[in-house]
């Protein structure tokens, strides 16, 4: 019995092994390639380089002004997050956790947005921005982030408050709490999990979205990464150490946050159980 | 005071909602009849509308390579769908045995996930590259010159070598959510199934897949629905849609007709009618697998 | 709850704050997003400049004009040169000044020009055609009248080879389909390598090869032929537009080419060649930079596509317009004066060096004071192509018919499909464009009297005061 525990192991740790080589590679991939110089890359294409070009750094960072951009990408997200969260949340909870009029048929409105193919509604987003007056400012993106993120966060939202039991509120409400205390104070820590879905999820792809930033920012010193580092790109080629070098720099931070954050992420969505 | 209150306490589910509504309204619903609208136009993009009535969807009707992309657009879905939910959940199954190493794997599969398509399209082309991709030379170092075909070009393979980078990049995202999923389950569960003798195969089927239900329901609409309105990028660069249309999606044939062809009334069209079979699909999915979701 | 509100308290902040930068008139914005233009500024669109050199050279011509004329310059450069269409229709739904703007001549053709955003050029830089070498034009005017000026190197198709290799092996340049064929044989058989190579991974390298075939087997009539094609005078069904496929194919067959070519990108091709893993290459001389950058010991020679025919040596596709100025048909008429003074500025000879030298030397004469620069491999494009040109054929026709060709000549060589069902599908294409979209190709007569009264400038500036 407990030698095939071990060799379920041992063959447990080998198919993963070779998982984590496929994925990890391509970033160890990256990361190689900024250090080459143009020949290498093409002609060094797998291996790594014995004379590391560190200069490609400087070089994206300071003609990408990626110094700037980074602030941009950082403001964009962070403010996207923190008002898809709330938002997301009590439309998710409501909808999830109280009977009123009209309930199904706003959670299937909001549901549609999952549907929607995306790309050509490019320029019709963008003259709504402009009647509201807010093309060219990070307000209009990061609406328009946020309420790209609403129909797929109120659906995980919704199926984390289904799952707590019922009656918390209720009880909490006969302590004096309101409604909305007892959402904010006893159900939402508890759909913590939920959130950090959300966040990883829509947080990854607000910091990388091109097609909206790029559209929708036509001033430089609001761009953010994704937009500064497409403009690496040439018509007929690229600079692709300096390339890879930028993208480097957008790429780590969200690795490495993600390293730090997994941990808690993880452990929460253990302790909220996802039950249907 | 009293019926404030009750006034009070009737809007509260309203003006929860209220936010998500409006925002939802303005910045995605209002695009999208906009799109509607120009469904119904001649338009480049650029000049004066011209009213069609329904001749656009008539043209999308008569495209062949319209319905080549919906085939496969299908083919794509239900293949991402089904091998990035097996492959996540298997390893997640792994992981959580808690073997050495799980919080390094845990990270390091989910990399791809972070990942800008600027690298991943230059990197698996070039895997793919006939002479001094990786994969061939994989294949050749094996004694297996024989499997080595155009991987990109290929009619038979082209369409599977793009579905394989979408798995790829996505399997680690599926993965964590599973495992977080089946940490959830109450161990006392499987302990009191061992008792009673049940053996591997039964406590998953009685016991893990029921748990799940609400993570595999998240997964599979995550995974579906993506693979219709938002796989548009990872087509893109693997092969802009060639050769011969074999990797043609939905999304792709959208992007080409509204901007590269200029003909924006033929694109909403195609968006729309993408959107009803959208819309169908995964109603359908979220009918079938949701039955027993309720609060009441 | 106190929290709570702190968190959304905070939200607004950060709010109001990007919000008052971009509604601030007064803070120092490169674009002013209300329609209020100065007229003491000229608002120059370009398409972001890929690299340092580049910005430097637009940074220091620009500040010369401004202290030239007393004008200011707000220069903006946003998204890559083919998201420019989409980016100055934006600029005009939003009613943001461009005056200038600069974009490919490959975008006129469609959709800039049929669109009506560009103005009839041809009376307004009447005076600074002469700066230009003769032909250099060509691919600008389009009915008659000139849209654009060009401001870029030129660029065409042409046939590479691994100088060293060839004198290795003791090869002579092929000059006949049947010369590369036994080429091919020698260098498959010494180093195992392949013979030659298109990047087809790009689909839209495959009609860049049907340019060629296509002008030999007309004698060097394609482009009569494609404008009678495409004005409808002429079905795509002949014999010489099948053997356009033919002639590609043959080099498939025999051994030339082989199936790696649809599986390399351009990338790829680069790196290919400058491993020295393909002899020949059929690609586009701005690669060229490229291979001699990934591999600077690498000779590299050039080469014209062989001869599949007796007698028919065909003309090279060449064009000048990967950067074009050209002024918005918007634009308001008490601009126009400035704008063009930009213009002239831009176009004479000490700053159009600048501008155009600034990535490396050009190779191709464009303007005629302009010196490109000197080396093996230039002199040898320069003798090779230039006395010898004809316009590229994808800037005539609509993108439905290119990606015709892109997936027909792959499937052609494949076997997926005859040549004569590859020349169906091409007029299927085309059928198709002309139903949808009504395309006209010669879009300039389709003009209404209130487009026309757009596109035509109201007064012509006179520029010869600002010239020396």
């Amino acid at each position: 019995m407990k030698t095939r525990k071990k060799i379920t192991n041992i063959l447990a740790v080998v198919i993963l092994s070779v998982f984590f080589i496929v994925c990890v590679y391509p970033v160890v991939w990256m990361v190689a390639g900024s250090f080459k110089n143009n020949s290498e890359f093409y002609t060094n294409i797998w291996g790594f380089t014995m004379h590391p070009q560190f200069q490609n750094y400087a070089v994206a960072w300071k003609q990408g002004a990626l110094g700037e951009k980074f602030w941009n990408s950082i403001l964009v997200t962070a403010c996207s997050i923190a008002i898809m969260i709330p938002v997301n949340s009590c439309a998710a909870y409501v909808i999830g956790r109280m009977e009123f009029k009209g309930r199904m048929l706003i959670y299937s409105i909001l549901l549609l947005g999952i549907m929607i193919p995306g790309g050509v509604l490019g320029i019709p987003t963008f003259q709504v921005l402009l009647g509201l007056g807010l093309n060219n400012s990070r307000v209009g993106l990061i609406l328009v982030y946020v309420a790209g993120s609403i129909a797929m966060g109120v659906f995980i939202m919704r199926s984390f408050f289904i799952s707590l039991p019922k009656g918390l509120e209720e009880a909490a409400m006969i302590d004096g709490c309101t409604r909305f205390q007892s959402f904010r104070k006893i159900i939402l820590p508890l759909a913590k999990p939920g959130i950090a879905t959300q966040v990883i999820f829509s947080g990854l792809s607000f910091w990388n979205e091109y097609y909206f930033a790029n559209m929708l920012l036509s001033k430089p010193e609001l761009r953010t990464l994704p937009v500064a580092a497409a403009n690496f790109i040439g018509r007929h080629g690229v600079d692709y150490p300096v390339l890879f070098a930028a993208l480097t720099i957008i790429t780590v931070p969200v690795i490495l946050l993600y390293i730090f954050a997994q941990r808690g992420f993880v452990e929460g969505l253990a302790s909220g159980a996802m039950k249907g | 005071m009293k019926k404030s209150e009750r006034i009070k306490d009737k809007a509260f589910p309203y003006l929860m909602c209220l936010p998500a509504l409006i925002l939802f309204i303005v910045f995605v619903l209002l695009p999208f009849f906009t799109g509607a609208y120009t469904s119904f136009h001649k338009w480049d993009g650029y000049g004066e509308m011209t009213w069609t009535g329904l001749e656009n969807y008539r043209f999308v009707i008569e495209d062949d390579v319209f319905w080549l992309a919906m085939k496969n657009t299908a083919v794509y879905a239900v293949l991402v769908t089904i091998v990035k939910n097996v492959l996540a959940l298997g390893l997640a199954l792994l992981l959580v045995r808690k073997t050495p190493g799980t919080t390094l794997f845990r990270t390091g599969i989910y990399m791809p996930v972070m990942m800008s398509y600027v690298v991943i399209g230059i990197l698996w082309v070039w895997i793919y590259n006939p002479t001094f991709g990786l994969l061939n030379k994989m294949l050749s170092a094996l004694g297996l010159d024989s499997w080595i075909v155009g991987w990109l070009s290929d009619p038979k393979y082209a369409l599977l070598s793009v579905v394989w980078v979408d798995i790829w990049k996505w399997t680690g995202y599926h993965m964590v959510l599973y495992a977080a999923g089946l940490q959830g389950i109450p161990k006392t569960l499987y302990e009191a199934a061992e008792m009673d003798g049940a053996n591997i195969w039964r406590r998953f089927w009685a016991i893990t897949v029921p748990q799940l239900n609400s993570t595999i329901v998240v997964n599979v609409l995550m995974s579906l629905t993506g693979a219709f309105v938002s796989n548009y990028d990872i087509v893109s660069i693997m092969t802009g849609g060639g050769p011969f249309h074999k990797t043609e999606v939905s999304l792709t044939y959208i992007m080409t007709t509204a901007f590269k062809y200029s003909n924006m009334g033929k694109a909403s069209a195609m968006s729309m009618l993408l959107f009803v079979f959208v819309f169908v699909f995964g109603f359908l999915q979220l009918r079938a697998m949701t039955h027993e979701e309720s609060y009441d | 709850m106190k929290r709570w509100i702190s968190i959304l308290l905070a939200t607004v902040m950060i709010f109001s704050l990007a919000g008052c930068q971009t509604k601030n008139p007064g803070s120092d914005e490169p674009v002013k997003t209300t329609g209020e233009a100065d007229p003491n500024t000229v608002y120059l669109l370009n398409s972001v400049l890929s690299t340092p050199e580049q910005e430097q050279a637009w940074a220091e011509v620009l500040a010369a004009f401004e202290k030239e004329s007393g004008l200011k310059v707000e220069a903006r450069y946003q998204g890559t040169w083919d998201e420019y269409p989409q980016i100055l229709t934006q600029a005009k739904i939003a009613q943001e000044p461009v005056d200038v703007g600069v974009t490919g001549v490959g975008l006129v053709q469609s959709p800039l020009g049929p669109g009506g955003m560009i103005m009839d050029m041809t009376d307004l830089a009447a005076d600074l055609t002469d700066r230009y070498e003769d032909g250099v034009l060509d691919s600008s005017v389009m009915g008659d009248r000139l849209w654009v000026l060009p401001l870029a190197d030129g660029g065409c198709t042409c046939m590479l080879y691994n100088k060293d290799l060839f004198e290795e092996l003791n090869l002579e340049v092929p000059k006949t389909f049947d010369e590369i064929v036994e080429i091919a044989k020698v260098i498959k058989e010494k180093k195992g390598i392949t013979p030659m190579m298109i990047h087809g991974k790009d689909a839209w390298a495959w009609p860049m090869m049907y340019f060629d075939t296509y002008a030999q087997a007309t004698g060097n009539k394609s482009v009569e032929n494609v404008e009678e094609f495409l004005t409808g005078k002429k079905k795509f069904d002949g014999q010489p537009e099948r053997d356009g496929f033919e002639y590609i194919k043959m080099l498939f067959d025999e051994g030339v080419m082989e199936t790696d070519s649809f599986d390399t990108n351009s990338d790829g091709m680069v790196a290919a060649f400058a491993q020295e893993k393909v002899a020949m290459l059929f690609t586009l001389d701005a690669y060229i930079a490229y291979i001699h950058n990934a591999n600077p010991e690498l000779n590299i020679g050039v080469m014209e596509y062989p001869l599949m025919k007796k007698g028919v040596r065909s003309e090279h596709a060449f064009a000048v317009g990967d950067g074009a100025l050209f002024i918005p048909a918007f634009i308001e008429d008490s601009r126009l004066d400035n704008a063009m003074r930009l213009i002239e500025f831009l176009t004479r000879p000490e700053n159009a060096d600048k501008l155009l030298n600034c990535a490396g030397p050009t190779k191709f004469r464009i303007m005629k004071d302009v010196e490109p620069g000197h080396s093996e491999i230039n002199d040898a494009l320069n003798e090779l192509i230039m006395p010898n040109t004809r316009i590229y054929l994808d800037w005539l026709w609509p993108a439905e018919v290119n990606d015709a060709f892109c997936q027909a000549i792959p499937a052609v060589i494949s076997g997926t499909l005859t040549s004569q069902e590859a020349t169906e599908l091409v007029q299927g294409a085309y059928d198709t464009v002309v139903k949808e979209q009504d395309y006209r190709y010669d879009w300039w007569n389709t003009f209404t009297e209130e487009q026309l009264e757009d596109i035509t400038p109201d007064h012509i500036p006179d520029l010869k005061q600002f010239m020396k």
